[in-house]
């Protein structure tokens, strides 16, 4: 019964929720009515756009020494869950078989074992500066916990069932990743989907002023 | 009628126990079905067995024997290791009843140690004025260990005594998929506590050099036996002694653990067992002073408070690490400055957040 919930009708409504929730939370930023710019335009805009959004990926000369473990932590954590997510070979095959019925090149296991070691890594040290710098715990709200936690959640119960012979395990990992895909569009998760338009839309206003940054 | 009857069965019943009792005897000395202990049976019958020299050797009984095979893998010429066999009933005899044994032994002692000890309160009362004493870095990599070693604790206890908690409480079936998981997590993990080690030595080596005083406080056991105060700097030594040893254990683990993930590179089966033997006591030991750092943090008042936001009252500093405070108490005019070292410098923080 649980097995046939998890399975069935929770995958298909945390899914739904996933992809109507990001593309409403999308359409809201993107179709938002904005004050329209009178200004003498000093430079493009579009140059602007690219330039912010590509230069963003890499921390500011002055502040580096500041952000050292963000930037570190923060690397380390997102590639590794990319790497995770879109090249482990049992997600591969899942997207093959239940959703888009095509493959691509997956990760041997070892580098899954590497990967999964740098997610890790990245999210501990993350949550805990969240948790202990004064700033960050400061501007950190229970959402951003919630969210930290769950994301810890199912990655570690993919990384528990990674030996693939017991049902239990592998229900646990995705009952976690269902309550991740409803949590996401309702929290700071978003920034998956939002950090290049919102660079693009600030890189596009310092274009247009004139400004390189 | 009835007394030829009885005689007859009675004949019948000897002659069937004649047959049946080598074959009884042969069970209950522990041979297996292979026919090992054919030897002795046949030897009771006066057969020798074609087979009991072949297995006596398969079985290598009597020595070491590697038969020749085209295989060029190790140990390809080995029908049986033995060797296997021997670390489980070595596992099963001594490395399990003593390391269960000592592990609730440190439990039961701290346990007498909460209920005996008081708590000791810090001398004159919380004065409401915060020293800084750690930095957010030397927090997060305190945090960071205390995280590692609770899950490959947890983990590897599981793994190790499992069986003796979970399958009474909840059945083979539910032990199976969690030895699995403690087993895909604590191989995943491993390879953290070397990071975790690395960043403790990086941020907190500094403090833990021998210092004037060390001698005397251990000699004391921190003015315990002297019944006087002494003069600490920002570790006492039985602070700095926790460090090293975590430090060693550390490392003793995480090489031992290293050598388990990686078989490759330590391909024969003793020293792989030994490995595990190491890791398995290193593992024990480690836990036992956890449980006794545990019991110190919470038994002596305002100790937490450094590990919580990187301050401590200063009437907690003066009365524990007077030495220390005096210092840090000159480099820091005011609360925007964190005291780095023994020596009197002082360093902003580098995260530039205070």
């Amino acid at each position: 019964m649980l097995e046939y919930i998890i399975d069935g009708p929770l995958w298909y409504f945390s899914l739904a929720v996933f992809v109507i929730g990001v593309l409403w939370k999308l359409g809201s930023i993107i179709f938002a009515k904005r004050k329209a710019d009178f200004s003498v335009a000093r430079g493009s805009s579009v140059p602007g756009a690219i330039r912010t959004v590509l230069t963003r990926f890499i921390p500011d000369k002055g502040m580096f020494s500041e952000i050292k473990l963000q930037v570190f932590a923060g690397y380390s954590f997102h590639l590794g869950l990319f790497a995770l997510v879109f090249f482990a070979a049992p997600h591969v095959k899942f997207f093959d078989e239940h959703m888009l019925g095509f493959s691509w090149v997956t990760m041997p296991h070892w580098a899954f074992i590497v990967a999964a070691q740098f997610a890790f890594l990245g999210l501990l040290l993350l949550w805990l500066h969240r948790m202990i710098n004064p700033v960050s715990r400061l501007i950190s709200t229970a959402s951003d916990h919630v969210t930290t936690i769950l994301t810890f959640v199912v990655m570690l119960t993919g990384c528990l069932a990674l030996l693939e012979s017991f049902s239990g395990l592998r229900l646990l990992h995705r009952f976690s990743v269902e309550l991740f895909l409803i949590i996401f569009p309702f929290s700071s998760l978003m920034h998956a989907f939002t950090f290049v338009p919102s660079r693009a839309l600030t890189g596009a206003w310092f274009g247009r002023r004139g400004i390189k940054s | 009628m009835s007394k030829l009857f009885f005689r007859w069965l009675f004949s019948i019943m000897f002659l069937t126990l004649n047959f049946l009792m080598p074959a009884f005897a042969a069970d209950s000395s522990g041979t297996d079905s292979m026919g090992n202990n054919s030897a002795s049976v046949s030897q009771q019958f006066g057969v020798k067995s074609l087979g009991t020299d072949l297995w006596r050797d398969v079985r290598q009984r009597d020595t070491d024997i590697i038969g020749i095979s085209q295989n060029k893998a190790l140990k390809a010429g080995v029908l049986i290791d033995t060797k296997g066999n021997e670390w489980r009933e070595f596992r099963q005899q001594w490395l399990l009843p003593y390391g269960g044994y000592f592990l609730i032994g440190a439990l039961a002692f701290l346990t007498l140690l909460f209920l005996v000890v008081r708590k000791s309160r810090i001398p004159g009362g919380r004065s409401g004025k915060k020293v800084r004493r750690l930095t957010s870095m030397q927090i997060i990599s305190h945090w960071f260990m205390v995280a590692l070693i609770g899950f490959m604790s947890l983990t590897g206890l599981l793994l190790l005594f499992g069986r003796f908690v979970i399958i009474p409480l909840m059945g083979a079936d539910a032990f199976s998929p969690i030895a699995s998981a403690s087993k895909e997590g604590h191989n995943l993990m491993g390879p953290l506590v070397v990071v975790s080690l690395i960043l403790m030595l990086a941020y907190y080596i500094r403090y833990n050099w021998p210092a004037k005083g060390d001698l005397k406080w251990l000699f004391t056991l921190g003015g315990l036996l002297s019944k006087k105060h002494l003069e600490v700097g920002f570790f006492n030594a039985g602070e700095k002694v926790l460090f090293w040893l975590t430090i060693v254990l550390g490392i003793v683990i995480s090489v031992s653990g290293l050598l388990l993930l990686f078989p490759y590179y330590e391909p024969t089966i003793e020293r792989t067992q030994l490995a595990l033997l190491i890791h398995a006591i290193a593992a024990l030991i480690l836990i036992a002073m956890v449980f006794g750092h545990i019991w110190m943090v919470l038994t002596v008042e305002g100790t937490i408070d450094a590990m919580k936001d990187g301050k401590v009252d200063e009437n907690w500093a003066k009365s524990h690490h007077s030495r220390w405070y005096a210092t840090a108490s000159k480099s820091q005019p005011s609360e925007s400055k964190v005291a780095e070292s023994e020596s009197g410098t002082s360093e902003p923080n580098k995260e530039g957040a205070y």
